[in-house]
C-alpha cells in the first residue's frame, strides 16, 4: 500500500515530478558528459604531449648539457645499469626510461647522429600507455627524416654504418629538430659500433604529474633521485611538462566550477519545487495525520518518491551524458590508449551522487512539512 | 472514556485573539453518542480536533483514560489517533488519487490490519452501498457516495471513538438517512461517537446533547441510553 501511495501521489502531481526528474537528469547528463569529456580530453592531451617527446633528461652530475644537446664527443659516459636501478623504484615521478648512447658519426661525408636506444620499463607500466620509444631488434634501424633523405634510404633498404650492415625498419616523419638526423639502433649494437660496452651517455624519461604541479614534481624528484642514483642530475623540458600540467588543471578546474554551478542550480530548483509540493499537499498531511500516520511515515513517502526519481534520473542521465560525450567528442579527441566509451565505473557513484543531491534538496521542504500544522487545511476547508 | 478540563483554544489571526473554545469541561463515557450542535463558527470542528489529538489546546487538558494526551510525546497522540480514533469530515477528505477501495485499504494498512482486509472492505462497501464504485476515484463519485466512502474508511479501522464533523452537511435526504442509520448501528455496537452537527435529524440521535455557543458548551439534555 505504501508504494502504491507513493506512485499514485507522484502520478497525481506529475508536473512537479517531471520537473524534478528533468532537473536531475540534466545535472547527471551534464556531469557525465563533462567527466567523460574531460577524462578523454586529458588523455588526448597527454598523448599529444607525450608525442612531443621525453620531458626529462638524466645526465651525470659533471656533464655539460650542451655536449648532450649537440651530441659531441665530450659527453660523459656512465653505466647502463643506472637506468635499470631507476626502473626498480616505482615511487619516483619519472618513468618510461630510455637508455641512450648517442654520438655524431660521419657516413659518406654526411654528419648524422647514431643513437642507440633501449627502453627500460618500470614494473608498474601498463601496456595501455606504454613507452613512446619502441625497442629495435639487432640489425634493424629507424631513420630520422633527413637521415633517410641523406642516405637515400627506403624501408627495408640496407645501410652500412661504420662497417655494420643494417636494414631500415621505419622512416620517421619530419620533426624539424635534431631527431631528423638520428639513426636509431638497438643500444647493444651502438655500444659495439662505438666500442663502449655497457655504457650510455643519457637517460631520457617522462616525468608524470602524480606528485603535483611542476614545482612540486621537480622538488620531489630532486629530493628522491640522489637517494637512488647519486651523481645524476635531471633537466626538465619545461614547456612540455608545463603544457601537460596546464591542460590537466584547466579541464579539472573548469569541471569543478561548472559542476558546482550546475549542482547548486539543481538543488535550488528541487528545493523550490519541494516547497511548492509541500504547500500543495497540506491537505494530505492533515488527512494522513488524522488517520494515525506518523510523521516518519509521511516523510518516508516523500523520501521514497525522491529516491525513485533520483534513481531513474541517474540512470537516464548516465546514458544521455555518455552518449553525448562519445558522439560529440570522438571525432575530436585523438586517444590511442583506449577509445571513447561508456565508463561503467562511474555509474554507482553517479547514482549515489544523484540520490544525495535529491535528498539534500528535499531536506528543507521536509522540515517544513513536519513543522506544518496538520489541522490548518482541515479547519480552513 | 474521554474528558476535558478547562479546555481552551485561542487562535491568533492578524494580531487578534479569537477564542474558539473557552475553559470547556465535558465528560464522554464509553458507548455515549454525544451530539454537539451550534451555529457555524462556534468551535465544533476545533473541539473535535482537540478531542482527536490533532490540535494542541492553548490551555487545559484532554484526558483519555485519565491521561492528558497533550502532555505526552507526539508519538503517544499518533498512536491514539491510529488505534482509538476515527475521524469523519464534512468535506470527506478522501485521497483524490486513490480509488475508493484503496482509500479504505489505506486506513487498514496504517493500522496494520492487512489480514482479512479484502473481506472487511467488501463488507463495508456492501453495507454502505458503494460496492459498484470501489474502483472509481473520488472525483468520479457523487457527493453522497464520497461521504459514504469516507464513512467506510473511518469504520474500516474499527475505531473505539468516532469523531464526526458535520458528516451530513452536504448531503441529500437519502444519503443523510444512510449516514444516520450507520451511525446508530455503530453506536448500538458499543462505539463511542461524538458528532458535531446542526442537522436536526442527527441531533435527535444523541444520548448526550450539548449546545455550543461560541466557545461555551451547555449540557442541553441528557437521556439514558436505551
Amino acid at each position: 500500500m505504501f508504494l502504491k501511495l507513493v506512485l499514485n501521489q507522484a502520478a497525481h502531481k506529475w508536473g512537479i515530478n517531471l520537473l524534478i526528474f528533468l532537473a536531475l537528469t540534466t545535472v547527471v547528463s551534464l556531469y557525465i558528459y563533462l567527466k567523460n569529456s574531460s577524462q578523454f580530453a586529458n588523455r588526448s592531451m597527454q598523448l599529444i604531449m607525450k608525442n612531443m617527446g621525453h620531458n626529462l633528461l638524466l645526465l651525470p652530475e659533471e656533464s655539460n648539457p650542451l655536449d648532450s644537446y649537440l651530441c659531441t664527443n665530450q659527453q660523459v659516459l656512465f653505466s647502463e645499469n643506472v637506468t635499470h636501478e631507476l626502473a626498480k623504484h616505482t615511487r619516483l615521478a619519472s618513468r618510461y626510461y630510455v637508455s641512450v648512447l648517442q654520438q655524431k658519426i660521419n657516413i659518406d661525408g654526411h654528419e648524422l647522429i647514431l643513437t642507440g636506444i633501449e627502453p627500460v620499463p618500470r614494473k608498474d607500466e601498463t601496456r595501455e600507455k606504454g613507452n613512446l620509444i619502441k625497442p629495435l631488434k639487432r640489425g634493424r634501424i629507424r631513420l630520422g627524416h633527413t637521415a633517410a633523405e641523406t642516405l637515400n634510404a627506403k624501408e627495408e633498404s640496407e645501410i652500412v654504418i661504420l662497417g655494420k650492415s643494417c636494414f631500415v625498419s621505419e622512416i620517421l616523419p619530419p620533426k624539424g629538430t635534431l631527431d631528423d638526423y638520428r639513426i636509431y639502433i638497438a643500444l647493444p649494437e651502438s655500444q659495439d659500433i662505438l666500442n663502449q660496452p655497457g655504457q650510455i651517455n643519457a637517460i631520457m624519461s617522462f616525468a608524470c604529474l602524480h606528485v603535483g604541479n611542476l614545482e612540486q614534481t621537480e622538488a620531489f624528484q630532486n629530493r628522491e633521485l640522489p637517494k637512488i642514483v647519486p651523481g645524476i642530475k635531471q633537466i626538465t623540458k619545461t614547456d612540455i611538462f608545463q603544457g601537460r600540467y596546464l591542460a590537466r588543471i584547466t579541464t579539472q578546474k573548469s569541471l569543478k566550477f561548472l559542476l558546482a554551478i550546475v549542482f547548486g542550480v539543481a538543488v535550488l530548483l528541487i528545493t523550490i519545487t519541494g516547497f511548492q509540493e509541500v504547500a500543495e499537499r497540506r491537505r494530505e498531511l492533515g488527512i494522513l495525520v488524522s488517520m494515525g500516520a506518523s510523521y516518519f511515515y509521511i516523510a518516508a513517502l516523500y523520501f521514497v518518491k525522491i529516491f525513485i526519481l533520483a534513481l531513474v534520473s541517474s540512470i537516464a542521465g548516465f546514458f544521455i551524458g555518455s552518449y553525448l560525450s562519445i558522439s560529440l567528442n570522438e571525432p575530436l579527441l585523438i586517444v590511442n590508449t583506449s577509445s571513447m566509451r561508456i565508463l561503467w565505473k562511474h555509474l554507482p557513484n553517479t547514482i549515489y551522487m544523484t540520490c544525495a543531491i535529491a535528498l539534500i534538496a528535499e531536506f528543507l521542504p521536509l522540515v517544513k512539512l513536519v513543522r506544518m500544522d496538520p489541522t490548518a487545511t482541515l479547519i480552513e476547508d | 472514556m474521554i474528558q476535558t478540563k478547562e479546555l481552551t483554544k485561542i487562535y491568533t489571526k492578524s494580531n487578534e485573539d479569537i477564542i474558539a473554545i473557552d475553559k470547556l469541561n465535558v465528560s464522554i463515557n464509553k458507548g455515549d453518542f454525544t451530539v454537539i450542535y451550534g451555529p457555524s463558527g462556534c468551535g465544533k470542528s476545533t473541539l473535535l480536533l482537540l478531542l482527536g489529538g490533532m490540535l494542541h489546546p492553548t490551555s487545559g487538558e484532554v484526558l483519555f483514560q485519565d491521561k492528558n494526551i497533550y502532555s505526552h510525546a507526539p508519538f503517544f497522540r499518533q498512536k491514539y489517533r491510529k488505534s482509538i480514533v476515527g475521524f469523519m469530515f464534512q468535506k470527506f477528505f478522501l485521497m483524490p488519487y486513490l480509488t475508493v477501495k484503496d482509500n479504505i485499504r489505506l486506513a487498514l494498512s496504517l493500522r496494520q490490519m492487512n489480514h482479512g482486509a479484502e473481506e472487511r472492505i467488501l463488507s463495508l462497501a456492501e453495507r454502505l452501498g458503494i460496492k459498484q464504485r470501489m474502483n472509481h476515484r473520488p472525483e468520479e463519485l457523487s457527493v453522497g457516495e464520497q461521504q459514504r466512502a469516507a464513512l467506510a474508511r473511518t469504520l474500516a479501522g474499527n475505531p473505539e471513538l468516532i469523531l464526526a464533523d458535520e458528516p451530513t452537511g452536504n448531503l441529500d435526504k437519502e444519503n443523510k438517512r444512510i449516514i444516520a442509520e450507520c451511525m446508530s448501528e455503530e453506536h448500538s455496537r458499543g462505539k463511542t461517537i461524538v458528532l458535531a452537527t446542526h442537522d436536526e435529524s442527527l441531533i435527535e440521535l444523541g444520548t448526550k446533547r450539548f449546545h455550543l455557543a461560541p466557545g461555551q458548551l451547555t449540557d442541553d439534555s441528557q437521556r439514558a441510553e436505551q
